[in-house]
């Protein structure tokens, strides 16, 4: 069985800063950390190989900095690591990504079972793992919150709605994008982390997909991000009242806006 | 490899150095090497490309991981988050110093610092309660310090137990509880699996209660249980605040003891990391005793030096505790109580001359008149 996990590395959030004067992020000096959906992604992939068997391999789009993360993906379970890398692909939004890491599933001989994390915490669009699974020409299931796979070969999840949970099934290959922390941290023993500080990261550029600028970064990219800003409160007033002073208070500002 | 939370906390201390002057070992080597910051540097040369050999494994291990450093800071970072991980490390790379290679050997092949086979364990838990019961409200764990090392603090605690008319009963035999293996070697799957079992063992009890000698175990299976997923069901109680219950209810009744100039050494991890620091406090008291307070005691309690290092480092385990006993003549104590088997074993390694060294629970028993 081989289960691909897509692993992004991204800013901490409390240290995320916006650049006043281009909109876009500041990434110098920030930290950068498994984004915490994929880290649980991984998590789900490292258990269903414990219990089932196969391999898990995982990839990485970004700049050279990324492999922070496919070494952690190393010490947490994963086989074989894969950096996809190339200048042409700087800037891509979600769907030129998408497409770039399809074509690497391709490239690598398919998989099984995907998993990914529900969304990043720095883009927060939820896009790339659905925008996958079309590429991928695969069923995509999001926001799940337990996987199991069944002896018949076929995946029964859990997946999280606005008002209920729902129970179903399907058949791979497909794509699940979990939600966080459904899944404890994979603890590594000594011996997994010996066996991580052997696994080679293999790089993977446009040399090998052959897409083209066209198709990817700032060029191939659908959307454009036209601003980027900070939403600030009007100065507000706080005072601390009694209950009854508070329900005058409440009293006369609903009547006042009704009036 | 460090884990993000480990780089985190090493890049921020690297600089800073505030807390050199709380550091037990440091205080007492006077070694640049000797400090939260230069195994926060370490880390992060080694990150960068440094190689992690033989001298930065042993430097890592002459830390007491006793959290000062961390209560010290003021900006919230925990050195022995990377120094734990670093001692992982220098276990994957096979960089141990020879010393510490010997003790982590016992962890992992015999499960204890000592090397004393399970068989031993079993024989010195049926020696101190014959016939024990299968099930009892309260389980009473030792802890393999108490057990190997100090068994009279058990026997003490033991007897104060029926003394009380405690129902309470002790393991057929402890394995590792993942305090000690979780310091030497990290918190890694082989430590999680031992305090899993252990877990699974105490539960076996079905007691309401786990009372808890040894401080350092009541820690990890208050705090790192619950994150490892290891489930005692039942609450776990330190034996001095046990103790203090139990006096406090009438149940035991001790003499007065005249003993001056006392003074009381907190354990590290009771009194730093569990927050408890007045149970011990209240015993001493219960048997009219007063405390002479030394500098740094309480939650700022200087660390003893503990059982691990002592166990691989004997020579600067000695130096460690030479400090604190330091700190008791400065204040004119002329005797120490310990509340720690580990304390116990550690300090009594090099009482000063004229001064004396008693353990809380065997003082108790004597007042107690067991």
């Amino acid at each position: 069985m081989r289960i691909v996990v897509f692993i992004k590395q991204v800013p901490e959030s409390e240290d995320v800063k916006i650049d006043r004067l281009t909109n876009t992020m500041k990434r110098e000096g920030i930290r950068m950390v498994m984004n915490p959906s994929d880290s649980t992604a991984l998590a789900a992939a490292v258990q269903l190989k414990k219990e089932h068997g196969g391999k898990v391999i995982a990839v990485t789009m970004g700049t050279k900095k990324a492999v922070e993360v496919l070494n952690q993906a190393a010490i947490c379970g994963a086989d074989e690591l894969y950096m996809v890398s190339d200048p042409l692909y700087a800037g891509s939004d979600t769907y030129a990504t998408a497409l770039v890491l399809s074509e690497t599933v391709k490239y690598l001989g398919g998989l099984d079972i995907a998993l990914c994390g529900r969304r990043a915490i720095d883009g927060e669009t939820g896009q790339v793992g659905p925008e996958l699974s079309v590429f991928l020409d695969i069923p995509c299931v999001t926001n799940v919150l337990e996987l199991q796979l069944k002896s018949d070969g076929r995946v029964r999840y859990k997946r999280l709605l606005e008002d209920e949970i729902l129970d179903a099934e399907l058949s791979t290959p497909a794509l699940f994008a979990v939600c966080e922390g459904i899944v404890r941290d994979y603890v590594p023993s000594i011996s997994d982390l010996r066996r991580a500080r052997d696994i080679k990261i293999i790089n993977i550029t446009d040399n090998e997909l052959k897409l083209g600028g066209e198709r990817t970064g700032l060029a191939g990219s659908l959307t454009t991000v036209r601003r980027t800003f900070q939403q600030t409160s009007p100065d507000r007033k706080c005072v601390f009242v009694d209950a009854k002073e508070g329900a005058k208070i409440i009293i006369a500002k609903a009547t006042e806006a009704i009036l | 490899m460090f884990s993000e939370k480990a780089n985190k906390h090493a890049d921020n201390c690297r600089f800073c150095w505030m807390c050199r002057y709380i550091c037990p070992v440091g205080l007492q080597t006077g070694k640049e090497t000797n400090n939260a910051r230069a195994k926060g540097l370490l880390v992060s040369l080694v990150n960068r490309g440094q190689e992690f050999d033989e001298s930065y494994a042993g430097t890592m291990y002459e830390c007491c991981l006793c959290g000062a450093c961390s209560q010290d800071c003021k900006t919230g970072f925990e050195p022995p988050i990377f120094i734990r991980e670093a001692r992982t490390e220098a276990i994957v790379r096979d960089v141990l110093p020879e010393n510490v290679r010997m003790i982590a050997d016992n962890l992992m092949e015999k499960g204890n610092l000592y090397g004393v086979s399970s068989a031993e364990i079993q024989s010195k838990l049926e020696k101190l309660l014959p016939n024990r019961p299968q099930k009892a409200g309260v389980l009473l764990y030792v802890g393999q310090t108490a057990l190997i090392k100090a068994p009279e603090i058990s026997e003490a605690l033991i007897c104060l137990l029926k003394k009380a008319s405690v129902d309470f009963t002790v393991l057929y035999s402890e394995g590792q509880s993942g305090a000690e293996i979780g310091d030497v070697i990290g918190y890694v799957a082989e430590t999680i699996t031992a305090a899993k079992n252990e877990a699974a063992k105490i539960n076996t009890i079905g007691a309401e209660k786990v009372v808890v000698l040894d401080p350092n175990v009541a820690r990890v299976m208050k705090q790192e249980y619950p994150v490892w997923g290891c489930d005692i069901n039942a609450e776990i109680v330190t034996a001095t605040a046990f103790i203090a219950g139990l006096i406090a209810d009438g149940k035991l009744s001790p003499q007065k003891i005249d003993m001056k100039e006392v003074t009381f050494h907190d354990p590290c991890k009771l009194s730093r990391d569990l927050d408890e620091t007045e149970p011990a406090r209240y015993i001493l008291k219960s048997m009219g005793i007063e405390i002479k307070e030394m500098f740094l005691n309480r939650e700022w309690t200087k660390c003893c030096g503990t059982e691990i290092v002592k166990a691989h480092s004997p020579a600067l385990g000695a130096l460690i505790a030479d400090g604190r006993w330091g700190d008791a003549e400065r204040i004119g104590a002329a005797c120490m109580v310990t509340a720690c088997p580990g304390c116990f074993d550690v300090m009594g390694q090099c009482v000063p001359e004229g001064m004396k060294h008693y353990d809380l629970f065997i003082l108790l028993a004597e007042a107690c008149g067991c």
